[in-house]
């Protein structure tokens, strides 16, 4: 498939099979050999990343929760002179070494979790933080403390209309029990599994304390409240529905903020 | 991506055989209608690997078979499935999408009324029968399983 975007056709067809191996291994070869970019990888390509080329081409990026590595991956060929990835789970953080190892990418890949702005004395001039702001706990301090580290943040977030109002957030307990779930961040990160697991079923019935985590709901306005509270500047947002294939349509209206954290109102 | 198929994907069930009675069970395991992969539940743990091609969008049934003995079929080792992974990555909880539809002993269906015909979340394969997990394709775009890259 052609793509006529370079970047995306140069992933497409020249790493996207290398990092789905690295990743994943080779249970996931016929997925890596098949890979092609979906309606929803589209959506955040164009959404998080071309919106937001400025921020991107020539920068030094932080990406908090970077999974894969994908979009990292993406920003770099999008002109990012280096990415720092910043991921709990040890088999996918191997993975995208692996990958750059292999291919010489410019990326520092961090085994830890959105904790490691507290500590860090490296600047960036953008950050980046798709999907993961709702595993925050406290994302008031999170983003203070992220105007110190960086220029710039690029935040995806999820709004969640049809439970929490306006201003509002909203927590929910739940537990580590799937690829994608949040992580019990009190416990020793160092000694997750590959891919995070910190639950088994058994475990969530005889010690559901284990891989339990918070999750927030924001509504629809609580990050330009909490942005205005920050003076920082809101320099644009793209509003979006249906990413792909939900559990629950009516609450999948994403949201992607472009705001400058040094800039006052 | 070859345009007659939707998506090609590796399936790995990890059953654990409980050696508790004196024969191994033989399964077919397949998607939907057809359940042309054979396998012999023979270890421990044992970890089976097979492809499906899903050709549309929509709802899909894995089926495991369990094959009846010509008679003392109640001599068949009961197993457990432990987990199911899809392209390299644990279905975990989602493992619960499952239906297990028992095959009793007619001696014991009869010794032991109101028998339940079928155990929604069922794991444990202890009565021969069929075991069903339930998706929908393609499952790679699911939101709640997030397989792959996104």
């Amino acid at each position: 498939m052609i793509y006529n975007d370079a970047a995306l056709d140069l992933f497409c067809n020249k790493y996207a099979k290398d990092l789905i191996l690295c990743c994943y291994g080779n249970e996931a070869e016929n997925y890596a050999e098949d890979f092609e970019f979906k309606e929803f990888h589209l959506k955040k390509y164009h959404n998080n990343i071309l919106a937001n080329k400025k921020h991107i081409e020539n920068k030094k990026i932080l990406e908090i929760g970077s999974n894969s590595g994908l979009w990292a991956i993406l920003m770099l060929l999008n002109g990012a002179t280096h990415v720092t990835c910043v991921e709990p789970r040890p088999q996918l953080c191997k993975g995208l070494r692996q990958f750059c190892e292999l291919h010489n990418f410019p990326i520092t890949v961090i085994n830890s979790t959105h904790k490691y702005i507290y500590t860090t004395a490296e600047q960036f001039d953008t950050t980046l933080l798709m999907g993961v702001d709702d595993l925050i706990p406290d994302i008031m301090s999170f983003l203070n403390t992220l105007c110190n580290v960086s220029n710039h943040l690029i935040l995806k977030t999820k709004n969640h209309n049809s439970i929490v109002q306006d201003n509002c957030a909203k927590l929910k307990l739940e537990n580590n029990l799937a690829l994608r779930d949040g992580i019990n961040i009190n416990t020793d990160i160092s000694e997750l599994p590959d891919y995070g697991e910190q639950t088994t079923i058994e475990d969530f019935v005889n010690n559901p304390s284990l891989g339990r985590f918070v999750r927030y709901y924001y509504g629809k306005n609580y990050f330009d409240t909490l942005f205005d509270y920050l003076e920082c500047k809101v320099e644009n947002f793209y509003m979006y529905n249906n990413e792909a294939l939900s559990l629950d349509p009516k609450d999948d209206t994403f949201k992607v903020y472009s705001v400058n954290l040094r800039q006052q109102v | 991506m070859p345009s007659n198929y939707l998506e090609n994907l590796r399936f790995v069930l990890v059953l654990e055989n409980l050696f508790d009675q004196t024969v191994n069970p033989e399964i077919s395991v397949g998607l939907n209608n057809d359940q042309s992969h054979k396998f012999i539940v023979d270890k421990k743990h044992n970890e089976l690997v097979f492809d499906e091609k899903i050709y549309s969008a929509g709802k899909n049934t894995l089926t495991v078979k369990v094959k009846e003995l010509e008679e003392n079929s109640y001599e068949l080792n009961s197993f457990i499935v432990r987990d199911l992974r899809i392209n390299g990555i644990s279905v975990n909880r989602l493992l619960y999408q499952c239906t297990y539809y028992p095959h009793y002993d007619d001696d014991y269906a009869k010794s032991v009324p109101d028998l339940p015909q079928s155990i929604q979340g069922g794991l444990y394969i202890g009565n021969r029968g069929s075991w069903q997990w339930f998706f929908t394709a393609p499952i790679t775009e699911n939101s709640s399983m997030k397989l792959g890259l996104w």
